[in-house]
């Protein structure tokens, strides 16, 4: 086995997998994509100066897959007809991960809402709180400035906000027509 | 009635409980797959672009080989 390979896997395996899982939502998406990262990262290995760390490199080749990915998915579904890609996109589609779908309501409702914030608010949260990465960390991981990193955050943490109540809100209305009948 | 409110520390403290979604592949599972992607990989980046120039190659070689063709024909009807 290719000890590059097995080195990446050993110390990054987990965190990849979990970011791409997070942006694209789909268990066979995220294996073809994280395929893709080793691909890539063996490829330019070699070339890899050190100048940020081996982590955040990794996290920002994999953000090019995701984005990627989006930008085909996005030319594939236009080609398809579906004009409307972001409703597309947001629809229930996809069932819940079981790691999620065990987990409290709250979780449950965090992951939807999720979903609905834009692509770049998703890699923030994503990498500030789910991987738990510093705002520098973050900055290298998505080739941004610390204070873009900080407005995303700031912007994403204030629609997940008014989502979740919106959702708290929807769900305590329908305990309560439950209820009634 | 009072609405529910979340502040960013609530907030923050719930997307941190957020699982760590694994793959549930081997690292043998993984390492096979990514030989056979990069394969293919491999092959779509050489194969194909010295396909399309060979055949790009063979058909100026045609095209010259016709046209100076066509061009002798006519040299030779007009001498005629």
């Amino acid at each position: 086995m290719d000890s590059v390979f097995e080195e990446l896997y050993e110390k990054y395996h987990d965190d990849i997998f979990n970011f791409l899982f997070y942006m694209v939502r789909n268990r066979e998406q995220t294996e073809d994509l994280v395929q893709e990262v080793y691909i890539k990262v063996l490829r330019s290995y070699k070339r890899f100066k050190g100048e940020s760390s081996e982590k955040t490199w990794l996290l920002s080749i994999a953000r090019h897959v995701a984005i990627d990915f989006f930008r085909k998915q996005k030319s594939r579904q236009q080609k398809l007809g579906k004009l409307d890609w972001s409703e597309e996109q947001l629809g229930d589609g996809q069932p819940l991960p079981e790691e999620i779908a065990i987990q409290k309501e709250e979780i449950q409702l965090m992951y939807r809402c999720l979903e609905r914030c834009t692509i770049d608010q998703q890699l923030v949260i994503v990498l500030r709180f789910i991987q738990s990465l510093s705002i520098t960390e973050t900055a290298e991981a998505l080739g941004w400035t610390e204070s873009k990193v900080k407005t995303t955050q700031h912007r994403a943490l204030k629609v997940l906000k008014k989502y979740m109540e919106e959702e708290m809100e929807k769900g305590r209305g329908q305990r309560e027509k439950v209820s009634v009948e | 009635m009072k609405k529910f409110r979340w502040n960013d520390e609530c907030l923050e403290h719930t997307l941190q409980q957020m699982p760590m979604i694994k793959d549930h592949r081997s690292k043998e599972e993984i390492y096979q797959q990514l030989i056979k992607a990069r394969k293919t990989a491999r092959w779509k980046a050489w194969f194909l672009p010295s396909l399309i120039s060979v055949v790009a190659a063979v058909s100026v070689v045609a095209i010259m080989h016709l046209a100076f063709h066509s061009h002798n024909v006519r040299k030779k009807a007009l001498r005629s």
